[in-house]
């Protein structure tokens, strides 16, 4: 056996070091070749690149404290450009906890220079290595490197050293730099197992697993380390892309969670669960499961006070919905356990998310309504692995409710947003419904289209070149909770609004519907003036009052992420011009019908009596695109802007 | 004449009502004690805040911020309803304590204390109160309700002090204190309230109704003593402050001997020295101690190359004194807007140092902070303003220079072909002056595709395109302007009708102003802002027979000038368009808001040419 490893390893070791021959992993030795390179030519825009990035992370033996967790640090980054300076600032958070928590020592740093052609070297001042204060369990040791701007390479490294043994840091092999290696080694024990969940690739560039045969003592304990090697190489930058759930779920990472402890005296302690047991812990916690059996009992002395009598299950799900929302203030945490007891969110009338939700579960069970909690991981919290049942990788609960066949989602947390209408954080994720010893999975899509009609009734007054034009909104689900944020309460709000943005004078008349009436879409009208072009006695005429979309949503050149949208979107415009006399139509547009699997678009204008009618929309057919769809989403969106900004033009008799 | 009266008075009632709006929060009562005693300021404050809403909660969050050195302690805190009773107090727990650091800064020794009182029946009020010593202090009380948004309903002040320690103070939009004197002290009390107006687009910071007032003392010790009697003697304190702090290390001066060998002229040193600082060092922020005027040392800078504003132009001016050129350190307000520096009224008006250099009778100033601005430009954060020049014994207000039309004129070249079905190959080039120019050399030293991308749509060029190739183009290091051709496919750009030809135009952003039934308050604008456009349009297959009448708006606003001309299939147009800095007064704003709607209408109307 110790020669097959033997074997392997010299076997490998001239392929590592053939391929990374221009640059040294040896702490404390730079290259010519390191520091004399001007552009890193995978990527010549980058200003920085990660030359390499290693990490080891291993358990010893203190005689006061046990067993410890060590996370051994080095880097090495050479700077391409002025921008490139800002990886030279360093921020290492830690858990203090008092005394007992985790120290980081050893921080050591060089940087490189070519001055004049001479290579130099600058070092670390340890007493400009500064302590931020987050709160009274997190600080932040933060460092600027010395003597560091466009061509230096740097190098640093610490240990940071815990007895938290669920902190053991995640692994990022992936940067918003380049990466030419990244490399963790873990060295196993026995008696700490833990479950690595891989993100953002699905095979290592270096993989290794190796006993060492080599006893270690801790007291009356002998064992000897597993050692893992887990390493990536010539990672590309990840550069921001718009329209995805969350970065982490994209760049490359290996994310340690402790699955289960074995004691030296026998016997052991599991970490690692299954979802059903999960769900099992959930429901017997004080903090969720018998909270809302609390809120349940709550409900039966409040619902009577409610006016619930005489009303359909679904009426009665979203008044008490509608109560909890006004009643209660989100203190904007999320969360799936209540931070709270009930009677003290009762009486300080706010609380996380947990803690509103949970009380809405159990007024509705308290209400004989069907109702399970859901716990997820919101957007920018990541995916979860389901193969991974750790109860951490989930951070907020909401309502899911039965009502004859009919499964709503609902949260309780934002009163702008009626009944079953989700946030954004917490739509289209993958959610575990608590239900005891029972694993069940639902996607929370929202239903609630995200919708803008547009209405206008011009009258054109040719004498004046001027437009005199109603002009109708009425928007429902997403659009609807961002014009209410807009408007909120005050007209001027809407009245800057459309001029800043549309350059569109409100004139008079602004109507304002269902500001208030969270059920029922929220629609405003006004009247405004605007000015037309004229030409050799010809009107051009747009339709939409320059109120289509000009902007093309989708301004990548390529994508390699899935697009997603959130919602699904459908936007109509429908227009109605009165020809004024003495003149004719000379030109209207074409009309467009599309559809694919992709998109709806639909444009029609046609003369009807002395009227000419627009109607024109276009639909998102889902919510979630694949990445290949990107360039055919971009040409019919270009596609919209151009048909709907044609114009219509009218020339006299 | 009873019906006129009613009527008015029914005006009158809609009006006030609606000036009357609930805010979300208010300051019900303030009262700020502050006593001067024996070197030391102690200020005991109780607040009544009222929350009226759920837009209001964010007032609810108390935040006490506090330097190393100062102590502070939290006095009783609780909610209370409208009327008076306890529905909770603040428990000792509650109150965390944390770092202070601002976002441009790696450190701050500066912590804040903070807690928050929230409930969910409105209105509900909050009441605290805190005490704070502090062992130095250049400054008893500043208080500045310009841009903040929350009505006050009564505030008061007092100031305790003693015959031996004066203040100063200076006060606007406040009446004057009441002064109650005893034998050992003297009581000065203010008492204000405060009705915020709404935010508007570029409102006069100097003519602001916002109750302003600062108290001083005339003598104080802050690192070394000094006095804010006048302009000169706080300058000669801030020189003394930092005096010997310019020592630099052998391994500098032999750098300098090196880069200055063979050159005579003492501009010519004073650029190759500025170069030296822009690419060895960058900017840091680390304040401790009485680090907010005091500077980091010139060797600090010389070992760390990196230092904040002081730091780097303190060295600045060690390496320039070691090379024989006299220069001074120079505190300024770098701010987008130019506030009036009181001349008879001295105290820390300052956020910012910069170098003056006198050449003879041309006097340059650095920005010592910037990796990539040309030696001697002033950009848009420090033009235009009042100064004040440290020397040991003759420091003295100065004006920096202004940012002229001609310094921001921003030019684009276009040239668009038109292809038969409606889209557009364009060939752009930008010249940027000005903060435009500021803006895109920060760009193009860290160019990547996306962050041009965006530069590019939201200062450039607007509307569907894909972005084909771009390059900047930086004459030389000297040069205070910046070019980048960029090529870009438009995707619709044209129409035509018949014989007529409709063009979307390249519009400029021209800034929104409110309408003038709604504005209240002066205009500021501090900044000209100037472009111009030459475009031409090839259009295949066609002669163009008519073109759009010229424009030409001549106001002392600034100006728009529009000229079209054709010749066979080309179209051309020239475009000028000047915004004037400047402060108008509201009684004028009518005419000033008709001009820059015109603009803005102007600039979004296609062309409409005719073809044969």
């Amino acid at each position: 056996m110790k020669t097959i490893i033997l074997c392997v390893l010299v076997a490998l070791a001239p392929l590592i070091g053939n391929a990374q021959e221009n640059y040294s992993e040896e702490y404390g030795k730079v290259t010519q070749y390191e520091i004399s390179m001007t552009e890193y030519a995978a990527d010549p825009e980058a200003e920085a690149v990660v030359i390499y990035d290693i990490g080891t992370n291993y358990f010893q033996g203190d005689d006061n404290r046990g067993f410890l967790l060590h996370m051994e640090k080095k880097t090495k980054i050479k700077v391409l450009k002025a921008a490139g300076t800002e990886y030279a600032k360093i921020e290492i958070p830690f858990y203090t906890d008092n005394r007992n928590g985790e120290s980081v020592i050893d921080i050591e740093a060089t940087i490189y220079n070519l001055d004049n052609g001479k290579p130099t070297k600058s070092f670390l001042d340890p007493k400009k290595i500064f302590e931020e204060k987050i709160n009274d369990d997190v600080s932040v040791k933060k460092i600027a490197l010395p003597d560091v701007r466009e061509g230096s390479v740097i190098e640093f490294k610490y240990h940071i050293v815990t007895p938290f043994f669920f902190h053991m840091r995640k692994w990022d092999f992936q940067q918003k730099i380049p990466v030419i290696h990244s490399q963790l080694i873990y060295k196993a024990i026995p008696y700490y197992e833990y479950t690595y969940i891989v993100r953002g690739t699905k095979k290592f560039d270096e993989f290794d697993s190796v006993t060492k045969n080599h006893d270690i003592r801790f007291g009356s304990l002998l064992y000897q380390e597993k050692i893992y090697t887990f390493g990536m190489k010539n990672l590309p930058a990840f550069r921001d892309e718009e329209f995805i759930s969350a970065e982490e779920d994209y760049m490359v990472s290996i994310n340690f969670q402790i699955s289960k402890i074995y004691f030296a005296q026998g016997g052991n302690q599991n970490y690692i669960s299954t979802w059903p047991a999960l769900c099992d812990d959930f429901l017997k916690r004080d903090d969720f499961g018998k909270y809302i059996k609390n809120s349940e009992k709550e409900g039966k002395k409040l619902l009577p006070t409610l006016d619930l009598a005489n009303k359909s299950q679904l009426d009665q799900a979203i008044e008490i919905s509608q109560y909890v929302k006004t009643m209660f203030k989100w203190d904007e945490v999320n969360s799936k356990f209540a931070a709270d007891n009930l009677s003290g969110f009762l009486k300080s009338k706010s609380g996380n998310a947990a803690n509103i939700n949970l009380y809405l579960i159990g007024l509705l069970k308290a209400a004989n309504i069907t109702v399970n909690p859901l716990v997820l991981s919101t957007r920018n919290h990541g995916a979860v692995s389901k193969s991974h049942p750790f109860q951490q990788f989930l951070n907020y609960v909401i309502a899911q409710v039965e009502i004859d066949g009919k499964t709503y989602f609902i949260d309780a947390t934002e009163p702008l947003r009626y009944f079953d209408e989700l946030p954004i954080r917490c739509t289209n994720v993958e959610a575990l419904v608590v239900k005891p010893k029972t694993e069940e999975w639902i996607v929370t899509t929202q239903k609630e289209i995200s919708r803008t009609s547009k209405a206008f009734k011009i009258n054109v007054m040719p004498e004046l070149q001027t437009l005199d034009v109603n002009i109708q909104y009425t928007l429902s689900g997403q659009d609807a909770y961002q014009f209410r944020n807009i408007y909120d309460g005050k007209d001027d709000n809407l009245v800057n609004y459309f001029k800043k943005n549309n350059n569109v004078n409100i004139s008079d008349s602004l109507t304002i519907t269902n500001y208030k009436e969270m059920d029922k879409p929220f629609s405003f009208s006004f009247q405004s003036n605007t000015g037309f072009e004229k030409a050799s006695d010809k009107l051009f005429i747009h339709p939409f009052c320059n109120l289509s979309v000009s902007d093309n949503m989708f301004k990548q050149e390529s994508r390699t992420l899935p697009i997603d949208l959130i919602y699904l979107r459908n936007v109509d415009y429908k227009s109605e011009i009165e020809i004024p006399e003495g003149y004719k139509v000379e030109y209207l547009p074409k009309e467009l019908k599309h559809d694919s699997r992709l998109m709806s678009i639909n444009y029609s204008a046609k003369k009807v009596d002395n009227k000419i009618e627009v109607t024109a929309g276009y639909f998102f057919n889902t919510n979630l695109y694949d990445a290949k769809d990107y360039v055919r989403l971009k040409y019919s969106y270009a596609e919209i802007i151009k048909q709907f900004t044609d114009m219509i033009v009218l020339a006299k008799e | 004449m009873r019906l006129i009266l009613t009527l008015s008075l029914l005006i009158l009632f809609i009006h006030t009502a609606l000036a009357d709006e609930t805010p979300s929060s208010e300051i019900i009562n303030s009262v700020s004690h502050r006593q001067v005693k024996d070197g030391k300021l102690t200020v005991s404050d109780t607040l009544t805040i009222q929350i009226n809403n759920r837009d209001g909660d964010d007032h609810a969050e108390i935040l006490i911020p506090y330097s190393k050195g100062d102590k502070l302690s939290i006095g009783d805190a609780w909610i209370e309803d409208m009327s008076g009773n306890i529905i909770r107090k603040l428990k000792g727990k509650e109150i965390l304590d944390r770092s202070f650091i601002s976002n441009i800064s790696l450190y701050e020794d500066d912590f804040v204390k903070e807690f928050e009182l929230k409930h969910n029946q409105y209105p509900y009020k909050i009441v605290y109160s805190y005490k704070m010593t502090f062992n130095k202090f250049f400054q008893i009380a500043s208080y500045d309700y310009r841009n903040k948004s929350r009505k006050i309903r009564n505030s008061t002040i007092i100031v305790e002090t003693t015959e031996d320690q004066p203040i100063k103070y200076k006060q606007k939009n406040i009446n004057n204190p009441k002064i109650e004197t005893t034998a050992k002290t003297i009581r000065y009390i203010w008492q204000f309230s405060y009705d915020p107006l709404k935010g508007e687009v570029n409102a006069s910071i100097n003519n602001s109704k916002a109750p302003l007032l600062e108290i001083i003392p005339l003598h104080f010790t802050y690192g070394v003593s000094g006095s804010l009697e006048n302009w000169q003697t706080f300058g000669n304190w801030v020189y003394r402050l930092n005096a010997g702090k310019d020592i630099l290390p052998e391994s500098e001066t032999k750098k300098i001997d090196e880069l200055l060998n063979g050159v005579k002229n003492d501009r010519e040193k004073a650029k190759i020295l500025y170069r030296y600082l822009q690419d060895y060092n960058r900017y840091i922020n680390v304040k401790l101690n009485v680090g907010g005027l005091q500077t980091h040392s010139a060797e600090y800078v010389a070992i760390n190359r990196y230092g904040d504003c002081k730091a780097l132009t303190n060295y600045m001016q060690a390496i320039l004194k070691y090379a024989g050129i006299k220069s001074y350190y120079t505190l300024i307000n770098a701010d987008d807007r130019v506030e009036d520096i009181d001349p008879d009224f001295a105290s820390q008006a300052f956020n910012h140092v910069i170098l003056t250099i006198p050449f003879g009778n041309d006097t340059t100033f650095l920005e010592c902070t910037s990796n990539n601005l040309p030696f001697g430009y002033i950009h848009a954060s420090i033009q235009n303003r009042k100064a004040l020049l440290i020397s040991e014994k003759n420091s003295r207000l100065i004006t920096t220079p202004a940012q002229s039309p001609k310094d921001v004129l921003c030019n684009r070249n276009i040239i668009t072909r038109l292809n038969t079905d409606n889209s557009a190959r364009t060939e752009i080039l930008i010249t940027q002056r000005g903060v435009e120019y500021e803006a895109a050399n920060y760009i193009s030293t860290n160019i990547n595709k996306n962050t041009v991308d965006k530069y590019i749509r939201n200062n450039i060029l607007e509307g569907s395109f894909d972005l084909i190739n771009f390059n900047f183009i930086k004459a030389s290091r000297d040069s205070a302007k910046i070019q980048l051709q960029v090529e870009c496919k438009m995707h619709s750009l044209y129409k035509k009708f018949g014989n007529n030809i409709s063009i979307t135009p390249y519009s400029l952003k021209i800034p929104y102003y409110e309408n003038a039934d709604k504005r209240i308050q002066d205009v500021q604008i501090d900044l000209p802002q100037y472009y111009e456009d030459s475009l031409v349009y090839e259009i295949p297959n066609a002669t163009i027979n008519k073109t759009p009448p010229n424009v030409q708006i001549i106001t002392p606003y600034g100006h728009y000038l529009l000229q079209f001309e054709a010749k066979d299939n080309q179209f051309s147009v020239y475009k000028s368009i000047l915004i004037k800095a400047g402060n108008y007064p509201l009684a004028e704003y009518g005419k000033f808001h008709e001009f820059i709607q015109q603009l803005r209408n102007l600039e979004i109307k296609n062309y409409y040419i005719e073809v044969l």
